[in-house]
């Protein structure tokens, strides 16, 4: 699905500009959306969720205009969302929670929806839970059963709200493994404020801040962003002056600073920069 | 089709709430209770019995409901799933109605049981028509009085915190009852003492007396086809625009958090 945003805008009553003269164009695959918190993601996703609209300019889906109702509605027969914050009912066990959401999406072979519940919570690892009451499942779990109703209906268009966060090392590898299978011919939009999640998964990615898009493009470009500006400092008491630390490591004689500036700090040596540090470059500016 | 699907997964969900299943059966059984006067409903073969019984329980098991709905709209935003049925291909008041229907469909269960089990009763007493004339009281003053409750309930649950909104709807409940269905009897000693005054759709359909106490059904004009229309019309009117609100108060507080 090729999305493309043209001066998009929304403004919220008494608060700051949430998205400003936002243009960009989403090409199929995985596209990390990056940015601190505030930058307008989660109401561009919203937006492109067909839950919000926008306040002005407008949102194309394969060149139909989002604000015509018959068009959001076909979007959303192709949508999969999973938003930040979200408890599956916790009466329904995840077979029957994935079957709701099936019929919600217009999957009205009963057969096929329940074949695909049980084919997306062998994908998710939940296959020998299904038939036990989503209330009593831990944290890590609950967000497995919301990566899998969004992928019921197999979506062109997969719409991902920090699905890591909150869950253990081992959860989240396997979350970034699924996420990764998932690009393709689909589009994946995974915001996130776990850049390493970005680096392992996305080959393209945007930054946002203050609902202005600051990069759009691949990782590797956004990486590029700190090259020549990346430093690592000898061990110091403080962090140097005018510099924005991306990482600090203790040593017994003091803390050794990895740092983005334009001026290296006395006695730092250049390093190799991240899609951290590129990020730091381009958002603390 | 896919409504009703809909449907049957939210009453799946208010099925295995224990308490409402409870409260609800214990409302019906009261209900039951309170107008056996020696006889069961059905003994005399008689339909103002029946629609005597009806009238007890379109206003005791609703006192359940209007404590165990507070969930009804304001649960997905809690959740967060309203977002996601958000962004599925429903328009949200098809959603909000299969929501509402699956709820009430099991809490209003145990009523219509009770109610069809009086209406057979009334049948094998020589009352041929008592099975039906048992589902149109379900249809025109039982469902729709549980129908305004849950959504006195939904309503006060978008707008207050859930141990406070029980109390407001069950309030408002009673409120709305006594507003509606007491009516003041003069006293020969001049004083003045309230009796329940019977619903204007089973006075007009089923000549229930207007006052269920006989003694004071004197002290009341009969309801024409026109109120007993309005009365059913207004409760569902009132639910409707209550539960849509609700809907609204609670989009608009999720979207504020």
């Amino acid at each position: 699905m090729f999305i493309s945003l043209e001066h998009l805008g929304k403004d919220f009553r008494k608060k700051p500009r949430a998205l400003d003269d936002l243009t960009l164009d989403l090409p199929s695959g995985m596209i990390g959306l990056v940015g601190p918190n505030g930058a307008g993601k989660t109401t561009l996703m919203r937006i492109l969720c067909g839950i919000a609209a926008p306040t002005r300019g407008r949102v194309l889906a394969d060149g139909h205009d989002l604000s015509d109702a018959r068009t959001r509605r076909a979007l959303k027969r192709t949508l999969g969302y999973l938003p930040q914050d979200i408890e599956p009912y916790p009466n329904l066990t995840p077979l029957e929670f994935l079957e709701y959401m099936g019929v919600l999406k217009g999957m009205d072979d009963a057969r096929e929806r329940r074949r695909q519940a049980g084919e997306l919570l062998e994908r998710v690892g939940l296959s020998d839970v299904s038939r036990r009451r989503i209330g009593g499942f831990s944290g890590g779990m609950r967000r497995r059963v919301g990566i899998a109703q969004a992928l019921m209906g197999d979506p062109r268009l997969l719409v991902v709200d920090e699905p890591t966060a909150g869950l253990d090392p081992e959860e989240r590898m396997r979350f970034r493994a699924l996420l990764a299978s998932l690009g393709g011919e689909r589009t994946v939009i995974l915001s996130t404020h776990i850049l390493d999640d970005v680096a392992q998964t996305c080959p393209y990615v945007c930054v946002l801040r203050g609902g202005r898009l600051c990069y759009d493009g691949a990782v590797a470009g956004l990486v590029n962003a700190a090259r020549g500006r990346t430093w690592v400092t000898p061990p110091l008491p403080a962090p140097p002056a005018g510099a924005v630390v991306a990482n600090a490591a203790a040593t017994p004689e003091g803390t050794r600073y990895r740092v983005v500036a334009d001026v290296p700090p006395a006695g730092a040596q250049p390093a190799e920069p991240t899609l951290e540090d590129g990020y730091l470059a381009l958002v603390a500016r | 089709m896919r409504f009703l699907r809909m449907a049957l997964a939210h009453a799946r969900i208010a099925a295995r709430q224990r308490a409402l299943w409870a409260a609800s059966a214990a409302l019906c059984l009261l209900s039951l209770a309170v107008m056996v006067n020696g006889n069961m409903p059905y003994e005399s073969g008689d339909v103002i019995d029946l629609a005597f019984f009806a009238q007890m329980l379109a206003m005791l098991p609703p006192v359940a409901y209007a404590a165990a709905c507070v969930d009804l709209a304001s649960s997905p935003v809690r959740l967060g799933i309203g977002e996601v049925e958000e962004a599925a291909p429903v328009a949200p008041a098809v959603l909000a109605a299969a929501r509402v229907a699956g709820a009430l469909a099991v809490v209003l269960l145990p009523s219509l049981a009770l109610l069809l089990c009086c209406g057979f009763g009334q049948l094998a007493h020589g009352n041929f028509l008592g099975p039906l004339q048992a589902l149109v009281m379900f249809a025109l003053v039982v469902a729709p009085a549980a129908l305004l409750a849950a959504a006195f309930s939904a309503f006060a649950g978008a707008a207050l915190p859930r141990a406070f909104a029980r109390f407001a709807s069950v309030a408002a409940w009673l409120a709305a009852l006594a507003l509606t269905s007491f009516v003041g009897v003069p006293t020969p000693g001049g004083g003045m003492r309230f009796e329940i005054a019977s619903d204007p759709a089973l006075q007009t359909l089923f000549g229930l007396p207007p006052v269920l106490n006989e003694n004071a059904a004197w002290a009341a004009v009969p309801a024409s086809p026109l109120a007993a229309f309005a009365s059913v019309a207004g409760r569902v009117a009132i639910a409707v625009a209550l539960l849509a609100a609700a809907g609204s108060l609670s989009r608009a507080r999720g979207g504020r958090r």
